[in-house]
């Protein structure tokens, strides 16, 4: 597992501010992120490198059982991933695990 | 037990049955001697003495004949014959002993009447003629005096069928009561004989004819008892042995991983000793797996091993499940793709996390170990019914022939390590009241169906 400075999460080339909620780019432009994304981020990247069940992430974020709530999940892993990823549809760093959930993906894994 | 009822039943019909066997034998018999004798005598004596008496005539003065026939035609079988007047003379006699030819007083006459006449068995008939007196031969009858009230008779005669019919009633209700009182006796010895066969201990009444029967079944209930506490006590301390061996094997294990693992990082030595110290980690892995796989067996075997259930769905188990192996060590080398039907996405289940995580552990561990290379294993879930089917497939080389056979048979034949991990599979699934089956994927690899049953 590999961390930064409290708070701090490296993906590449961007930069996660969790403790400010917000992403730097390279150029230097920050994006901020909403609490949820941030919640989940955050989740994410606490067992960096291991898979996060959808139920394990929606209960730390929501805080109540993930059955049948796919949909809103989807969502906000949808624009985090437009906010961090090079390519939203082909996601380097947050990765689907099919059936089972979601990975942020560690450095030395790229 | 129905046997020994038919038994008691068969016995008081025979019973019966002889006894009235035997009076029927008794009448035929009395029948048959009577009939036997009465020819006898038929044959012996031609005519009786009434006819004879009547026969001979008094043919004038000291004469007498017979008519229709001779003499010696009439009396054939009899020994002589005299007949006497009123005086006691001998006016007629035919084939007469000398010994007997004399005048006989009245008190001789009333003496020879009734019984014999000098052991002569004597008949004697009155008719106007004077006495004729018919001598038999000597032993060829027995004469008996027989007087009785006339009540009696009457008695015995009127009253004698009731009696007979009354004796015969007796015989059977006594056979009935003593057969009844028996089959009691022996109805407990069988209900104690079917508590034996079903397990259960027994002490039975020692009382009554079956008492020593009774007495015995006690003694081997004992004796069951006696031997399956010892079982169980067996049982416990092995198990309590299992988990204190396996307790002190882990402590040197651990230290042992935890030295591998730290040569293995020590970024400052050769890459071919690190491989080498990573290999040791991996077999240490494997043993400390291997241990605990023993450790849960002979627990789950001999039920010290108690369910921690929690309810679940089947969606947030099985993705909890997946997760967990593929975010542990063995996952290395090996892609997991869960699918699950809607039903049983959300199928309620009361199961132990840990020991199915430790099932589903040891079956995808089993692949990874298997398979050289990357292998691809697939879990689904289905609802049937009211299980869960949880099906664990992977794409490599499948059960080798013998193993299959020897986990489809279920037997313990030889505890190879890979099968000791199945057979901890098996022992999970099964303590928590499901079903496991073992057979060979299409188009390659193994397959294994889980059923869980859900709430």
């Amino acid at each position: 597992m590999q961390r930064g400075a409290a708070g701090h999460l490296q993906l590449g080339l961007r930069t996660v501010e969790l403790a400010d909620a917000l992403v730097r780019m390279p150029d230097g432009t920050t994006v901020p992120l909403t609490a949820t994304e941030r919640a989940l981020l955050q989740k994410l990247a606490e067992n960096r490198g291991h898979i996060l069940t959808y139920d394990a992430l929606y209960e730390a974020v929501w805080g109540q059982d993930y059955y049948g709530c796919e949909n809103s999940l989807n969502v906000h892993i949808r624009h985090l991933r437009e906010k961090i990823e090079d390519n939203a549809s082909k996601p380097q760093w947050l990765v689907t695990v099919r059936g089972i959930g979601y990975r942020l993906m560690g450095e030395a894994s790229r | 037990m129905k046997t020994f009822v038919r038994l008691i039943r068969r016995y008081v019909l025979a019973a019966v049955g002889i006894s009235l066997l035997l009076v029927a034998l008794a009448l035929a018999a009395f029948v048959w001697i009577g009939v036997r004798f009465g020819l006898q005598w038929q044959e012996q004596f031609s005519f009786s003495y009434s006819e004879i008496a009547d026969h001979l005539q008094r043919t004038g003065e000291g004469d007498f004949s017979f008519d229709e026939k001779d003499a010696d035609a009439w009396l054939k079988g009899y020994a002589w014959a005299m007949v006497l007047d009123d005086d006691g003379q001998v006016v007629w006699q035919y084939q007469l002993p000398e010994a007997l030819n004399h005048p006989y007083t009245a008190s001789e006459i009333a003496v020879f009447s009734r019984w014999y006449l000098q052991d002569y068995p004597v008949f004697c008939q009155v008719r106007d003629y004077g006495l004729l007196v018919l001598g038999m031969p000597q032993n060829s009858i027995w004469k008996y005096n027989f007087w009785t009230y006339p009540q009696l008779i009457e008695w015995i005669f009127y009253r004698g069928g009731t009696l007979i019919l009354g004796i015969l009633l007796m015989i059977l209700v006594l056979c009935m009561v003593f057969s009844w009182r028996g089959t009691r006796s022996l109805r407990t010895v069988s209900d104690g004989m079917d508590a034996l066969a079903e397990g259960r201990t027994v002490k039975l009444s020692t009382r009554g004819f079956a008492g020593e029967l009774a007495e015995k079944l006690n003694r081997t209930s004992e004796q069951i008892r006696y031997r399956n506490e010892i079982i169980a006590r067996r049982d416990t301390a092995r198990t309590n042995w299992i988990a204190g061996v396996s307790h002190d094997i882990r402590t040197p294990l651990s230290l042992i991983l935890g030295w591998s693992e730290q040569l293995h990082r020590d970024a400052s030595l050769p890459e071919p000793v690190r491989k080498k110290a990573a290999g040791i980690q991996t077999q240490s892995e494997r043993i400390r797996s291997l241990i605990e796989d023993l450790n849960l067996t002979s627990k789950l075997q001999y039920g010290a091993q108690p369910l921690r259930r929690t309810p679940v769905h089947g969606g947030p188990l099985l993705r909890k499940l997946v997760a967990d192996f593929c975010n542990g060590p063995l996952a290395a080398g090996c892609e997991v793709t869960l699918a699950m039907d809607p039903e049983a996405e959300g199928a309620s289940l009361l199961v132990d996390e840990a020991l199915l995580g430790r099932a589903l552990d040891n079956l995808l561990g089993n692949s990874v170990r298997h398979n050289a290379g990357p292998v691809h294993c697939g879990v689904t879930a289905t609802r049937k019914s009211r299980m869960l089917c949880i099906t664990v497939t992977d794409d490599g080389v499948g059960f080798p022939p013998g193993v299959l056979t020897a986990l489809q048979k279920g037997e313990q034949g030889d505890n190879t390590p890979h099968i000791l991990g199945l057979h901890v599979v098996e022992q999970i699934v099964q303590a928590h009241g499901g079903s496991v089956t073992f057979c060979q994927n299409e188009p390659a690899g193994s397959k294994v169906i889980l059923k869980l049953p859900t709430q």
